[in-house]
């Protein structure tokens, strides 16, 4: 027990905690533009995986994991649009396109990375990003270390949090995004144009998932596998619910999944005799236990629901 | 809509034909073997293997080949039945998960050779079990990081546990034991075959830990510990191939294992009617694995402890490998 | 308002055609679909210097060429039939079970312990180890029901953290408290008087199939004949509304989940007790977050359910054929597979919107306090 909680307060551990938060934090923080525009952002996993197959070739191809974080934003970012299309404009059942869109993610990054490198044994790396250390606060004691030695798609990720805050509660474009996710109806009375914000908010979950996912293939590690998002973007998307759809609720979220798996991680690493089975089921189990103790829930009211704009002037 | 109806419509009559008309028979053929693997060809590592094991029968034994990768469980039975169908002489399952389905399957066809790798699945006729001795391997690299580590902390890091690795584990716990009884060994599971990010948290929470020599099994596993002992002095150990461009510089030797051997030896002895539904343990005797290149670092007195292990497990003076096999 | 007479007029015309031309335009539009994502997959599958025409005609001949494709598709079509319909029949209630994938497993669980564990006739065996695959997905879609009706917790969250602790929970199982003895980790092999007979010798044809039919028939009747039904579709169609009615929502939302989980429990239990007779990692493909798609893609009625299942079976399964005769991968079927539920999308949703408008003008709005994503 004593070892456990020095895991908890070694510096090692905090580092971890964030690495590990950082890509569920940039899918997450796209995913809350769409789902408070009132689109479900169950298709993150797809997005995500898109993006980290194209930040993998991107800088592959190009030497610069600068080219593979843009690739995979517009990755993402096109990956949304046809999600955007089927959700907004088709207003298809926003459960059913996601689930299409994650199988078709994992069956195209599949094909293009073996049409690209075939099965050679040879492995397939490429250019990733080098931590930055800020200089004079990579130096602070305890905190240098923490919080200052990251990637820059890590810096990326927190630095988005107080600028989604603004973004979504300061500006009128934010109001009129979470318009159009409360209740549409009124907002077009209003003249807000629900279905453009609907395409803006699921648009920029698809460029930020990317990103998201670029920091597994270009970030901490520098080569890509099929399916090695292993389910993050539905992490991400739980996030958004645990939080409550506000931006620090799911940061936070997205902190304490990231903090449970480092935990878990680091327990292994203890030699306790505990079947890593039920440590791999610790950071699920504790955030369902976290949710039951935060309790009620309150999505966007429009969450979910395709909207037909008044006057039926669809074809 | 309309529009969209008569274009779809179109395709509909088009296609139609197309496939109607493209319906072929197979005909049974003499060397014909045929693959099942559990996940890609191209994961650099258990399948990888086997894939170019199947590429060597194709390529040098002069053999048709079929494949069907990512095989889920709920399918083996047909697979099976459907290759035994079409006249394959040789059809080979990788993985321990094919056990139930192979017994089955070369019951209902006694002329064709069944191979399972990675499982104990024989009848003492028709299929064959082959074993890598993950054990014996997984001892003499735990020798070599018995004798490498100075911290005296030594990190595993495993995919899933399937019963290869496991083994693999037992054998190198059993080997630090034997050759550095003040070592200790701590294991890591990732639990997925894909997350490399996973496999190099883990990695990075053993070093934390002070671990100064680690050896990796499972495909992201690998790439993930490689990943994290990169640009440190943490020694690194690979598994199924020689590891050494994932992390050149901490390389200091990997657990080479050859399917193409295995498969060619069994082959060989197949064609010449010697092949008789037994189980197969091959190892570093049968050459089915080996040591890679030593990294630099080792120095020349525990490459020659580390090479006189292998000779004493080629000559069968060293048999307890923790229990596994 | 003017802009809406010409829909309405469209609308009234379409419901003076009979029932025939209805179920004629309902299967025109998958069947569309499907050859319009075919013809896209093919360009892909070109791309791959494999003829698209060669590839789909072994997935089709691996799909129902012979005996064995037909059963085989048949059999990957079971459990996909029953977590199909457990999906289905949350929708209804508009709870959304993402769960399915962690309550198939702890079904399979139960029901590899009842029918390795207990010593009872055959027969009575097999229902038995049925009962315990229900019960156990049973019980884990009701923590999130009644979470979700008692705390007011969003069932897709809790559903889907669900799915990964039954995962790894199961695993743990497999690997220590039910593990053979012996090199493979693995529960031993369900007694015979457990297992679920074979209908076809020399095939893996297994009654679950007749099980799976006779459950959609049951989920039929309970939806459109029965009191439960009726007030699961109330729930379904607007909480607030069912509440004035006298409904209790609660009550009907854990029901429901319950029902919901049974279902995908006996997506595990059939599995087991019919192919695989034991329980190893890993033993489903996924078939929980399929059946979202089967679901969605039968227009969650049972009927369509089946022949959404019996479609992703046939893929499935043929695309094994189609990598062993072209040398293509697997995962251009997923690719394909993708694209259908999107055209799929694409092609019902005119008629979608037509619907939905109508149902919300009959309905008001679709308003639920409990903050559950609603999709209607």
């Amino acid at each position: 027990m004593t070892e456990i909680l020095g895991v908890l307060l070694s510096a090692n551990f905090a580092f971890a905690s964030i690495r590990m938060a950082s890509p569920l934090l940039l899918a997450a923080m796209g995913g809350l533009f769409s789902e408070r525009a009132g689109v479900l952002s169950l298709g993150l996993e797809g997005m995500m995986l898109s993006g980290t197959l194209a930040a993998f070739l991107g800088s592959y191809y190009s030497g610069s994991p600068w080219v593979g974080l843009l690739a995979a934003a517009a990755a993402g970012g096109v990956v949304a649009l046809v999600y955007a299309a089927a959700c907004v404009t088709f207003r298809a059942n926003q459960v059913v396109a996601a689930v299409g869109l994650n199988i078709l993610a994992v069956g195209a990054t599949g094909l293009a990375f073996r049409g690209a490198f075939g099965v050679t044994h040879h492995l397939h790396r490429a250019p990733a990003f080098q931590p930055i250390n800020v200089p004079v606060l990579s130096d602070l004691p305890v905190v240098g270390p923490i919080l200052f030695r990251h990637l820059f798609p890590v810096y990326l990720a927190f630095l988005l949090v107080p600028v989604v805050i603004f973004v979504l509660y300061r500006t009128t474009w934010g109001l009129k995004l979470r318009s159009a996710g409360e209740n549409p109806l009124a907002a077009e009375t209003l003249g807000v144009k629900v279905e453009r914000m609907r395409y803006t908010g699921i648009i920029i979950s698809g460029l930020l998932a990317g990103m998201g996912g670029s920091l597994l293939s270009t970030g901490f590690i520098s080569t890509f596998m099929e399916e090695m998002t292993a389910g993050r973007g539905w992490i991400a998307f739980s996030a958004i619910i645990f939080g409550k759809w506000t931006p620090i609720g799911t940061f936070l979220a997205t902190m304490l999944f990231g903090a449970a798996d480092a935990l878990q991680l680091r327990v292994q690493a203890l030699g306790l005799a505990i079947p890593y089975q039920l440590l791999l089921l610790f950071p699920y189990l504790l955030t369902l236990c976290a949710l039951v103790l935060v309790g009620r829930t309150q999505a966007p009211a429009a969450l979910g629901t395709p909207y037909e704009r008044m006057g039926g002037s669809r074809k | 809509m309309k529009r969209f109806s008569i274009i779809l419509l179109c395709v509909v009559m088009v296609t139609t034909a197309f496939v109607a008309g493209c319906a072929k028979k197979e005909e049974p053929l003499a060397k014909k073997a045929a693959m099942l693997l559990s996940g890609p060809a191209n994961d650099g590592g258990w399948n990888q293997l086997a894939y170019e094991g199947l590429m060597t029968l194709q390529n040098e034994k002069g053999f048709e080949v079929a494949l069907t990768e990512n095989v889920k469980q709920a399918d083996h039975l047909q697979l099976l039945r459907n290759y035994a169908n079409q006249g394959y002489k040789y059809i080979i399952a990788h993985g321990y998960e094919y056990g139930d389905a192979l017994t089955t399957v070369a019951e209902e066809f006694p002329k064709v050779t069944f191979i399972q790798i990675g499982g104990v699945a024989h009848n003492n006729k028709n299929l064959n079990a082959v074993l890598f001795t993950s054990a014996e391997a997984g001892y003499i690299t735990g020798v070599l990081a018995a004798l490498m580590t100075k911290t005296n902390k030594i990190g595993l890091v495993g995919a899933v546990e399937i019963p290869s690795i496991k083994a693999d584990f037992e054998g190198f716990k059993k080997a630090v034991a034997d050759f550095n009884p003040n070592a200790r060994v701590i294991e890591a599971w990732t639990g997925s075959w894909t997350d490399i990010a996973k496999g190099k948290e883990a990695a990075l929470a053993q070093i934390a830990q002070g671990v100064d020599v680690i050896m990796a099994n499972g495909d992201a596993a690998n790439h993930g510990a490689a990943e994290a002992v990169r640009g440190t002095n943490v020694l690194y150990i690979g598994w199924s191939r020689d590891q050494k461009e994932y992390a050149p510089d901490n390389h200091i030797v990997s657990n080479v294992q050859s399917v193409s051997a295995i498969l060619v030896n069994l082959v060989d002895k197949g064609e010449a009617g010697e092949l008789k539904g037994e189980l197969h343990i091959m190892g570093y005797k049968e050459g089915a694995q080996y040591l890679s290149e030593f990294g630099p670092q080792v120095p020349e007195s525990v490459r020659q402890r580390v090479m006189q292990v292998v000779q004493d497990v080629i000559d069968g003076k060293i048999t307890d490998f923790g229990g596994g096999q | 308002m003017t802009a809406h007479e010409p829909s309405a007029a469209r609308r009234s015309s379409g419901r003076i055609g009979p029932a025939l031309r209805g179920i004629a335009s309902s299967l025109l539009t998958p069947i569309l679909a499907v050859l319009a994502a075919f013809m896209v997959g093919s360009v892909v599958i070109g791309v791959l210097k494999v003829n698209p025409l060669l590839a789909y005609g072994h997935l089709l001949r691996g799909a129902v060429g012979n005996l064995g494709q037909l059963t085989t598709t048949l059999v990957s079509s079971i459990p996909l039939i029953f977590a199909g319909l457990a999906v289905t029949l949350a929708f209804r209630a508009s709870v959304w079970n993402i769960g399915a994938e962690g309550q198939l497993y702890m079904g399979a669980l139960l029901a590899v312990w009842a029918g390795t564990a207990l010593r009872l006739p055959a027969g009575l065996h097999l229902l038995v180890a049925l009962a315990f695959g229900a019960a156990g997905g049973s019980l884990w879609a009701a923590i999130p029901g009644f979470l979700n009706a008692r705390r007011g917790l969003n069932e897709v969250i809790t559903t889907i953290l669900m799915n990964y602790i039954a995962i790894w929970f199961v695993a743990y199982m497999i690997h220590y408290p039910l593990r053979e003895p012996g090199w493979n980790p693995q529960t031993s092999q369900v007694l015979a008087s457990a297992r679920l007979p074979i209908l076809i010798e020399g095939t893996s044809l297994h009654a679950g199939i007749i099980l799976a039919l006779a459950a959609a028939a049951v989920v039929h009747i309970l939806l459109t004949r029965t009191g439960l039904g009726f007030a699961i579709r109330m729930v379904g169609a607007n909480r607030q509304a069912a509440r004035y009615a006298g409904v209790n929502v609660a009550a009907v939302t854990v029901v429901t989940m319950a029902l919901s989980g049974a279902l995908a429990g006996l997506a595990g239990a059939s599995e087991i007790l019919g192919t695989r007779y034991r329980l190893l990692e890993g033993f489903s493909p996924g078939w929980g977050f399929d059946a979202i798609a089967v679901a969605l893609v039968g227009r969650t009625t049972a009927l369509g359910t089946i022949l959404g299942a019996l479609f992703f079976g046939a893929l499935r399964t043929g695309a094994n054929v189609m990598q062993a005769s072209t040398g293509l991968p697997v995962v251009a079927v997923y690719f394909i597979q993708g694209l259908v539920v999107l055209f799929m999308i694409a092609g019902s949703a005119a008629n979608f919107v037509r619907k939905s408008a109508e149902r919300r003008k009959e309905a008001g709005t679709v308003d639920r306090d409990t903050g559950s994503a609603a999709i209607s």
